[in-house]
């Protein structure tokens, strides 16, 4: 199991366990964390599991799709460079103890 | 090949002994949903044809998410020839990728979250002027005439798609007409009305193809026209687009309404609580979803939760069912706007998931808190008003919502 480390709208930090191979929605999702939607189920139609990736994390997923990418610039929140779809986001095995930072409006 | 019916095994068939789009079920759904919500994917007859019928949560977002199994694009011959809003036109709800893909890009630029919160203050202007007028008018209303459907027109017509105020007639009529295909029996031919009303709104488009072509806007509809798409599709999206949303805003700003006045507690509860506007609309789309039912077709052979299902056989998935479910939401039957349900499936799930419920969610919350902020004594026109039922046969929609506002 991996630990994905979320900190919240509010600042307050959550550390939750998911298993490789699932995504950073899911985890969020299964652990009931607020601030991530995902109306459309995570299929990267809807632009509302958006989180930011720590810093030194991003870089380890693959980079968006041009779907992704379209749908992060009409994000609610602040576009940032470490700006992902969480339901776009698989967890490796090396990824335990990745920081996602929820935005504070999904719509 | 799907068998014939008697070599399938009865255990596996749900007898149902009435009109899926008939008045009962858009009256009363609840008293269908609340049982079909426990039950596995089984068998129905539809117009003498074999479908599959999934009606859980987990059965529905399934059958909604899949396109290995399952495609949106209608086989012929399933029964379900006659529910054909746009006259056969490749429309994106009824085609699968990568045609799906090519058009949804399209329409995306449209219905961002970021676009969307910036519409916000034009929003709550409109409620607000429509709420000045019919406070200055008396005190009956119907909520679908005098709120619901000019407040839809305006949010898409105007704000959303920039269509000028003299053409909105055109919009509306074919928006009605479509209600007319509907009812149909299978191999009917369509009604002149309809085909009269489809027609005009052809030629419209045409026309507005033309005059875009010749003077170019930087806006939806002119980056839908600069696109590489064919006639057909260009047509058949801006038909979804100008059309589709009016119904679906309306509806739920009426089903809004109505909740809400059968339910007087909860409307002081967020007449007192305004802040629980959004969980208070999910708590609506849930338990009074717009779409009892949509379609999917199985690509090939596969078993469905213990269910043969056949490649061909239509799959209808009750999405308002999917919203009963008890897993998911606990004493489903009850209307709770603390509830902040998850999940909920009235939009649909996966590439097909609403385009526009970006722009419906923020319509219904606005004009159903003004409302309810604005008139204190609003009510129902009697305590036991019973509206008319319309709407699309898989849909229900309230035809008119009569209440009291002082």
């Amino acid at each position: 199991m991996l630990t994905v480390n979320f900190i919240l709208a509010d600042g307050s930090r959550r550390a939750v366990q998911i298993a490789p191979g699932r995504t950073v929605k899911e985890a969020a999702e299964d652990n009931l964390i607020r601030g991530i939607l995902a109306l459309c189920g995570g299929s990267c139609t809807c632009g509302t599991c958006h989180v930011y990736v720590g810093e030194q994390w991003a870089a380890r997923f693959a980079p968006p799709s041009i779907d992704e990418d379209a749908l992060l610039d009409g994000a609610a929140a602040e576009r940032r460079d470490t700006s992902r779809l969480s339901c776009q986001l698989p967890l490796a095995e090396d990824m335990d103890g990745i920081m996602v930072t929820v935005p504070d409006q999904q719509q | 090949m799907i068998p014939d019916l008697n070599q399938l095994d009865p255990a596996k068939f749900e007898h149902l002994d009435f009109d899926m789009y008939g008045q009962a079920i858009k009256s009363d759904p609840s008293k269908y949903f609340l049982k079909w919500a426990q039950q596995p994917p089984r068998y129905i007859r539809q117009d003498g044809h074999v479908h599959a019928f999934a009606t859980r949560h987990k059965d529905v977002k399934f059958g909604l998410m899949n396109q290995e199994f399952l495609s949106a694009v209608p086989v012929p011959g399933t029964g379900l020839d006659n529910i054909d809003y746009f006259n056969g036109l490749p429309i994106i709800v009824e085609v699968d990728q990568p045609q799906h893909t090519r058009l949804r890009r399209l329409m995306q630029p449209a219905f961002t979250p970021r676009r969307v919160a910036e519409a916000q203050a034009g929003l709550n202007a409109l409620a607000n002027q429509m709420m000045d007028q019919l406070e200055a008018r008396g005190t009956d209303i119907d909520v679908m005439a005098d709120i619901a459907i000019p407040f839809a027109v305006t949010v898409l017509l105007d704000h959303f798609l920039a269509v000028p105020q003299q053409d909105w007639p055109l919009f509306l009529h074919y928006s009605h007409s479509m209600g007319l295909v509907g009812t149909l029996k299978a191999g009917d031919p369509k009604p002149k009305e309809y085909l009269d009303a489809y027609n005009a709104m052809y030629a419209y488009c045409e026309n507005l193809i033309e005059r875009r072509k010749a003077e170019p806007k930087d806006d939806l509809v002119g980056s839908i026209i600069a696109s590489d798409i064919t006639t057909e599709e260009l047509f058949a999206t801006l038909m979804v687009l100008l059309t589709g949303g009016i119904g679906t805003i309306s509806a739920t700003i009426g089903l809004a309404a109505l909740r809400f006045g059968r339910n007087p507690e909860q409307m002081e509860l967020l007449r007192n609580e305004p802040a629980l506007i959004n969980s208070a609309i999910e708590e609506v789309l849930r338990i009074d979803c717009l779409g009892n039912f949509r379609h999917r077709w199985a690509r090939q052979d596969f078993e469905f939760e213990g269910l043969q299902v056949w490649k061909g056989m239509a799959i209808a998935l009750s999405l308002g069912a999917a919203n009963y479910d008890p897993v998911l939401y606990p004493d489903p039957g009850k209307f709770d706007i603390r509830r902040a349900p998850t999940d909920v499936s009235s939009f649909g799930y996966g590439i097909h998931f609403c385009i526009g419920q970006a722009i419906a969610r923020p319509s219904v919350r606005t004009a159903t808190l003004a409302l309810v902020q604005r008139f204190p004594a609003l009510r129902l026109a009697t305590p036991d008003f019973e509206p008319l039922w319309g709407g699309l046969p898989t849909e229900r929609s309230p035809v008119n919502v009569n209440m009291k506002i002082k």
